[in-house]
């Protein structure tokens, strides 16, 4: 069964399609497409037309670029904001989808880095590729200044040859330290010849040309010869044989030693594992599954759950040239996928980015919620040091290290607990007396025809994602609403005690924490 | 059930025992365990992160019958401690080799309670391959686990889910991290908190006017009871609602612990004027701060003191990962402490670091003492990994160490005499053995000595009081079995 079935294709599996691969069904849309939402238009197509509909993204991505950026005082807040904004306003919520996955999995630091600057360049890079080339993009963010900076790769010379970008190219970024029959991809040794291949790199930045660009001096690059996936008796003896790769002694070519941790990298992406599969591919299909679907070592507990659907998902990527959007393709039609529901714990940026987007309904007025200073609070701490996503566990641009926001588990405790309830409360925060003044409107989510309680609750469960919640759930919240039946929607009281509480309730409930 | 859990939670069950607690909890023989430790045991996990450096940590004075150190000397050149500083930080010798040893001369508050008894020092503590990634080997010590083969729990947490199992509304746990540690991952709810303000939950601005107080009143129990439903269920929503359950359970005992509670907590967190160890720089350090909050939460439940009913704490500090600018060290005759405390220790940042570790520690026994919670409290400190034996780079300021192998562990605790009545206590001393730094492994790392999950444990079974059978359940992988290293003698 690889492919979701045309009959399972509806307006339920479409939302859940926007709410994965995007942030969640936006009411932005609506104004655009009639009355008719995206998630109604996309399932009266077929599922292959439906989501190239989402992935062919005409438009180029606007880039955080700018000679303000360059300043020494330039704080990450702006940049920070920009990329909010961008998540809250855009029509290709796919594309800052991927380009969060891809911080994710680069994970660089403003925290060691402290250039503005360079975080946005490599924000846009990751747009560049976001959809494209996976293995230029890892040849890119080999001499990427951020990265240059954020992992040594800079201090990385002849003489004083430095592992740390070299041991997480490897670990981290694209083969993985295990494969999944637990033998070790590359040993020790490799880590010391790549880090030898990319030896040189360098940083420099002229404000005046908007330049920030890593170059190679050859005096500090190691020129002798390298050999990597040399079969290792102690540490990885089962080394296939074919990944075995030499780089010859190089006393003068300066083209071609700029090119040697391009070569590095084809080195790598030509890798098979213990298997004789493509390890890289293998790595990648796996994070991009973990990260769009669900874990599937979570409920299996072991790395083999769910490996047949990874391998076709990796044989596409491979076979596509490590294209990212034909990988993206092969998951999001996966039957599997619309299978997994609850499985994943949202971020910080997909529970805030989601929930105003769910909650901003056509005509509704948010934008005194999404100012640039609301956003730079809602990045960091939040208002009175509380609610913002950094307190969440997710400050964007800035990962608590290399290893990145670990997700699902980690983003459960008791403190991101009353800092993601604190956010609902902001939401579904208004000025005594004047229900107006509240970034999402509750007379929105009623309709004047409505005499039940449970028709309140259904609507906004199927809105904000939550349908499947059970009935005990349902019952409590549709008792929250008051003792009986009929209801008067429109009262005001009742918007304002009743249902304005209720959609802050319904944030802080554990279905809405997991898609 | 878990039968010999003894002292654990004892004052937790004093305080709540018609509301939480099980009727089985009261039988006659657990009872009677209960009486017999009056005031339960407390445990506070330091964790040093980053791979401390514990050759620089414990270091070797003398050879005896091996070779520690003439290898020290020799391939440490510039971040090498000369022997003349540490004279007055000297302890036991090496049980394998009989060489003399010495803390790092910054650790001297934790020398004088070596002297007093209070600390046993664990060599060579890790376990077999050693993982040189931090992210790996930082898991392998979460989940006592070096095979990755067990659950994903972390050894805590599952200790825990033993230790409380029955009793659904216990919070026993506080990480002082707004980052839950993966060591407490389990079905047991676990705080994770830096400031006792944080817990306040977000009541609807349209429910505040008193008016409304039926409806605040539905708000709260609607959350409490679709929380409780869903805490049973195996998934991410049953895991966060563990957690929400877990302030919702405890938060009234924080707020109702009255404003002038929470400014003695506060006083307490933020004073160091009146502290037998006052420096000047403590509140700027972040374990000495946390520290500092584990003691306002224990001492919550004593008499008169609201009880709070958490027992075992973690506390992390970083910056351990000293690949550069590890620094050497000035002898404290050429600059005293004070002037290197002005200076943040520049040019010695391992040094800095043990430096804290050290005051931390010491300045957290000495507010226990004052209130006798030294009588039943142990800290227990582990990284994920040491370092490499030889310095790298050019052998200056440049230089570091490289990711390694083994390590010491602190236990410090009550001794004999201090313990509380019929409760368990450390036998301070040097424990395990010096990794031989002559014979390497083949990346230059030390052949640890001690498997870490004995010094687990010793700390679960002998002070948690679990039974030997559940704690080879939780630490067995790879056929690993549990035998006492006899630092802490049992209750």
């Amino acid at each position: 069964m690889p492919n979701i079935d045309a009959s399972q294709w509806n307006p339920d599996t479409a939302a859940y399609l926007l709410l994965r691969a995007g942030f969640g069904h936006d009411g932005k849309y609506s104004k655009r497409y009639g009355e008719a939402s995206l998630a109604r238009k996309l399932s009266r197509m077929e599922p292959e037309a439906a989501v190239d509909f989402l992935l062919n993204i005409s438009v180029p991505s606007p880039t955080p670029m700018g000679p303000g950026l360059f300043t020494s005082r330039a704080g990450l807040e702006s940049l920070q904001a920009w990329w909010l904004q961008r998540m809250l306003d855009t029509r290709t919520a796919v594309l800052e989808k991927i380009v969060l996955l891809l911080h994710t999995h680069f994970a660089t630091a403003y925290s060691r880095v402290n250039k503005t600057i360079y975080m946005a360049r490599q924000n846009a890079l990751f747009r560049q590729f976001a959809l494209g080339d996976f293995r230029e993009l890892v040849k890119q963010i080999n001499i990427d200044p951020a990265m240059l900076w954020w992992l040594d790769g800079q201090y990385n010379t002849r003489t004083s040859p430095n592992e740390n970008y070299a041991r997480e190219l490897m670990e981290l970024f694209t083969l993985g330290v295990y494969d999944f029959a637990g033998q070790k991809n590359y040993s020790q040794n490799d880590v010391k010849e790549a880090a030898r291949m990319l030896s040189g790199w360098r940083i420099r930045e002229d404000a005046n040309a908007n330049l920030v660009e890593g170059y190679f001096t050859m005096s500090r690059h190691d020129r002798n010869a390298k050999t990597l996936f040399a079969p290792d008796p102690e540490e990885t003896p089962l080394q296939n044989p074919n990944n075995r790769y030499v780089e010859p002694a190089n006393s003068s070519d300066v083209a071609l030693a700029t090119d040697e941790h391009r070569r590095l990298i084809d080195a790598i992406f030509n890798h098979r594992d213990t298997e004789g599969r493509p390890t890289v591919a293998r790595f990648i299909a796996r994070k991009a599954w973990k990260f769009y679907a669900y874990d599937p070592e979570v409920d299996a507990g072991t790395s083999r759950a769910d490996l047949p659907v990874i391998d076709e998902l990796a044989d596409v990527f491979q076979q596509s040239g490590y294209n990212l959007k034909a990988l993206l393709r092969a998951l999001f039609l996966r039957q599997e996928f619309y299978d997994g529901r609850g499985r994943t714990v949202k971020s910080p940026v997909e529970y805030v980015i989601g929930s105003i987007r769910m909650l901003h309904g056509r005509r509704l007025k948010l934008d005194r919620f999404t100012t640039e200073d609301t956003l730079i609070t809602l990045a960091n701490d939040g208002n009175g040091g509380r609610g913002g996503m950094a307190q969440m566990g997710q400050r964007l641009f800035d990962p608590p290290d290399v290893f990145s926001w670990k997700g699902n588990r980690f983003w459960i405790t008791s403190h991101t607990w009353l800092n993601r309830l604190e956010f609902a409360k902001r939401l579904c925060w208004y000025s005594k007396g004047s229900l107006s003044s509240s970034p999402i409107r509750p007379n929105k989510f009623v309709s004047k025809q409505d005499t039940t309680r449970a028709q309140v609750v259904d609507r906004l469960l199927r809105l904000l994602g939550m349908a499947q919640a059970d009935t005990e759930t349902r019952e409590a919240l549709i008792a929250f609403l008051g003792p009986a039946d009929p209801i008067r929607p429109l009262e005001r009281t009742f918007l304002e005690t009743r249902v304005a509480p209720l959609i802050q309730l319904m944030l802080s409930l554990p279905h809405y924490q997991v898609h | 059930m878990e039968l010999s859990r003894r002292s654990f939670l004892k004052s937790a069950l004093a305080v709540s025992a018609s509301a939480a607690f099980p009727a089985v909890w009261l039988r006659a023989r657990e009872a009677a365990a209960l009486e017999a430790c009056e005031q339960g045991v407390n445990l506070v996990i330091v964790q040093l992160d980053g791979g401390n450096d514990g050759i620089n940590t414990v270091i070797p004075l003398s050879n005896g019958t091996g070779l520690n150190r003439t290898i020290y000397d020799s391939v440490r050149p510039y971040i090498g401690v000369p022997l003349s500083e540490l004279a007055s930080t000297q302890i036991g010798n090496d049980p394998l080799h009989n060489g003399e040893l010495a803390l790092h001369p910054h650790m001297n508050c934790l020398k004088r309670l070596y002297d007093r008894g209070n600390v046993a020092v664990v060599l060579g503590t890790h376990y077999d391959n050693g993982n040189l990634s931090h992210d790996v080997s930082n898991l392998i010590w979460y989940r006592g686990d070096p095979t990755l083969s067990l659950s994903s729990g972390g050894w805590m947490g599952r200790s825990l889910d033993q230790l409380c199992l029955g009793q659904s509304n216990a919070v026993p746990a506080v990480d002082v991290s707004s980052r839950l540690s993966p060591l407490f991952f389990g079905r047991t709810p676990t705080l994770a908190l830096q400031r006792l303000s944080d817990l306040d939950v977000p009541i609807p601005i349209a429910l505040i006017p008193p008016s409304q107080s039926d409806q605040r009143t539905l708000f709260r129990q609607t959350l409490q009871n679709v929380y409780q439903l869903l805490s049973g269920s195996e998934s991410f929503a049953g895991d966060w609602a563990i957690a929400g359950r877990a302030v919702l359970s405890r938060i009234d005992d924080y707020r109702t612990a009255s404003s002038s509670e929470a400014e003695n907590l506060n006083a307490l967190i933020n004073g160091a004027s009146d502290h037998p160890i006052a420096s000047p720089t403590r509140q700027s350090y972040g374990l000495a701060t946390g520290l500092r909050l584990v003691f306002a939460l224990m001492r919550g439940r004593q008499p008169g003191n609201v009880p709070l009913g958490c027992r075992i704490f973690r506390v992390g500090i970083g910056g351990f990962d000293t690949h550069s600018d590890q620094g050497n060290h000035v002898p404290l005759s050429e600059k005293p402490l004070d002037q290197k405390v002005a200076e943040d220790f520049r040019g010695e940042l391992h040094g800095k670091l043990l430096h804290r570790v050290d005051k931390a520690i010491a300045a957290f026994w000495a507010d226990l003492e004052s209130v006798g919670l030294h009588r039943n409290t142990l800290i227990m400190t582990f990284t994920e990994f040491g370092r490499r034996i030889a310095e790298n780079g050019d052998h200056n300021a440049d230089s570091g160490t490289d990711h390694g192998t083994a390590s010491p562990m602190f236990l410090i605790g009550p001794t004999k005499a201090e313990a509380a009545e019929n409760g368990p206590f450390v036998a301070g001393g040097v424990y395990g053995a010096y990794p031989e730094l002559h014979l390497p492994d083949r990346n230059g790392n030390m052949v640890y000595q001690v498997d870490f999950r004995h010094v687990y444990g010793e700390v679960m079974h002998r002070w948690l009081g679990l039974s030997i059978a559940t704690t080879n359940a939780i630490l067995g992988s790879g056929g690993f079995r549990y035998s006492p290293l006899d630092i802490l003698v049992p209750a």
